[in-house]
């Protein structure tokens, strides 16, 4: 059964994009992750337009999180006033982004820059994730072994505009949420992603936020920032497709339920050695994209 | 006396094409309304008609779609990764254009002829944007990347012995629409062709239209954008709250 999608103006198996959402969707639910930074790759394979791969991803995953913010606002994990000034950021960071995002989409860079960032992005991830998870699984056989120090004092401490987050128990430089929150907003535009996979990270180990509260407030900002990233890509550039991002939720919804039941069973240290694989080969196959020659030197966009 | 006018008028309708050496042609096709809508995965239109056909003549359809800009890019290796380097936009590009035929092109027209008739890629007009350029020289490279890519993609092509003649007295051929066709006014020439040159010309023309749901959507995403917008947040927020409470944990 085809669909025609109004936006990204091709015409696809609706099966197909539902497995896809179910797909992701079940992996989301296994690692714990939002998705996004598989999702929009994926989409692009499957030959919807980089920038409709973008925008549409970005309605999405406002979905997906109001859904999974639900559940950590009934156990308090959310610290809202760092939520604020994380978002704080995120909004100018998003702003720019779709900015650049018209720009290059203008020059027609934008394709070769999502894939870039992508590739960057993924690259990192997949590989610190890769390495964390095999030196947890050998410490795990090697008893003794000590843990590092929680919590480190640098120089970021000693910049200005202290504030007191309560929920988090820190005592540090708004500045430095509010350009951990501009920076994955850029990100967030550009690559249609939510950012959990930089934020969360950047919370625990730059920021020194305890990690129960480190995912909700995560989810909390990345509603507001992607529904920014919604509303300006919606104005700006028409790379929204509804149709597309809501075939996608419906089989994410259901990908997750399973997702989440599968993760249970499994082992933290050999999940994150598994998704830190598939991260790594969704890379590769991006680096090949932009390095191979491509069969046709030249290419179209046919406009308006 | 009324019914001596009308036996003259009728014997005059029939006697004068033959006078003027010319074989009537009449097409028609059995769809003059193709409409996009959420389940469109392309379409498959009939033609066909009658005329008088000799046995060396030939037959020509030239279908085209409405002219669009189109942006040609051409990618370099650049530090390691290939990316757009040069770009050029032409314009007034036919964004369908097929042409079907009994033979293959050059056996049935004349090269004056093609070119009379427009018949061919060649004949399609090359024009830059004003600001848009391109090195002198490379005329041809791009003039080609457009042609193969137009034609990779679908928008672009010649059938050679899709049309298929009857008794020398009628034909038939079915036109395929792509599902990435653009919606707008299409063309359909009927070409008769003997000993090389275009004999008669029959024009049809083709109405493709976004309908339904998927029309609509796209109509409010361009026209209203900051509604859209909102109403993608909204939808979004309203589909993410109903997920979260029929599976709440």
């Amino acid at each position: 059964m085809y669909i025609y999608l109004p936006i990204a103006e091709i015409s696809m198996n609706v099966f197909t994009i539902i497995g896809l959402g179910g797909m992701v969707g079940l992996l989301s639910g296994i690692f714990g992750v939002g998705g996004g930074f598989l999702m929009t790759p994926l989409l692009i394979f499957l030959g919807v337009p980089a920038p409709v791969a973008v925008g549409t991803e970005a309605n999405q995953i406002v979905a997906s999180s109001v859904s999974g913010v639900l559940a950590h606002f009934r156990r308090g994990n959310v610290d809202i006033k760092m939520g604020l000034v994380l978002l704080a950021g995120g909004l100018f960071g998003s702003t720019i982004g779709v900015a650049l995002f018209a720009l290059l989409r203008e020059l027609g860079q934008i394709d070769v820059v999502i894939k870039l960032s992508f590739i960057v992005f993924l690259g990192i991830i997949g590989s610190l994730m890769l390495f964390e998870s095999i030196r947890s699984i050998l410490r795990a056989r090697l008893p003794g072994a000590r843990r590092g120090k929680l919590h480190q004092h640098n120089w970021l401490h000693g910049l200005p505009f202290k504030m007191r987050f309560r929920k988090s128990k820190l005592y540090i430089s708004a500045l430095l949420p509010f350009l951990v929150g501009a920076l994955v907003g850029v990100l967030s535009a550009i690559m249609g992603v939510g950012g959990g996979f930089i934020m969360v990270p950047a919370m625990i180990y730059l920021l020194g936020m305890p990690t129960a509260v480190v995912v909700g407030t995560s989810l909390f900002q990345i509603i507001f920032v992607t529904a920014n990233v919604t509303f300006l890509q919606s104005v700006q550039t028409q790379t929204v497709d509804i149709v597309l991002a809501g075939l996608l939720l419906f089989g994410a919804v259901i990908g997750a339920q399973f997702g989440t039941r599968i993760g249970a069973m499994l082992k933290g240290e050999q999940l994150r050695g598994l998704l830190a694989l598939i991260v790594l080969m969704v890379c590769f196959k991006l680096v090949l994209d932009v390095v191979l020659t491509p069969d046709d030197l030249f290419s179209l966009e046919i406009l308006r | 006396m009324m019914r001596w006018l009308m036996t003259t008028m009728l014997m005059l309708t029939i006697v004068l094409p033959g006078a003027t050496a010319q074989a009537a042609l009449v097409a028609d096709l059995d769809q003059k309304e193709v409409q996009i809508s959420t389940d469109f995965n392309g379409a498959e239109l009939l033609l066909f008609g009658a005329l008088k056909l000799q046995d060396d003549d030939g037959i020509a359809i030239v279908v085209s779609g409405p002219p669009k800009s189109v942006a040609v890019r051409r990618k370099d290796k650049v530090a390691g990764i290939w990316i757009n380097t040069e770009s050029a936009t032409l314009v007034g590009i036919p964004s369908f254009y097929h042409i079907l035929s009994t033979h293959p092109i050059d056996d049935i027209a004349l090269p004056l002829e093609r070119q009379k008739t427009r018949l061919g890629y060649n004949y399609i007009p090359f024009k830059l944007q004003s600001g848009s350029r391109i090195d002198e020289g490379d005329d041809k490279e791009w003039r080609e990347a457009l042609h193969r890519n137009m034609e990779a993609n679908g928008l672009w092509g010649k059938d050679v012995g899709d049309v298929r003649m009857l008794e020398n007295a009628l034909f038939r051929t079915n036109v395929v629409l792509p599902a990435n066709i653009h919606p707008g006014q299409y063309e359909v020439r009927i070409l008769h062709f003997r000993d090389g040159m275009m004999i008669n010309e029959e024009i049809s023309m083709i109405d493709v239209v976004k309908s339904g749901l998927s029309s609509g959507i796209y109509n409010v995403a361009h026209s209203y954008a900051p509604f859209y917008g909102i109403f993608a947040i909204v939808f979004a927020v309203g589909a993410g709250w109903l997920a979260a409470v029929a599976f709440r944990r």
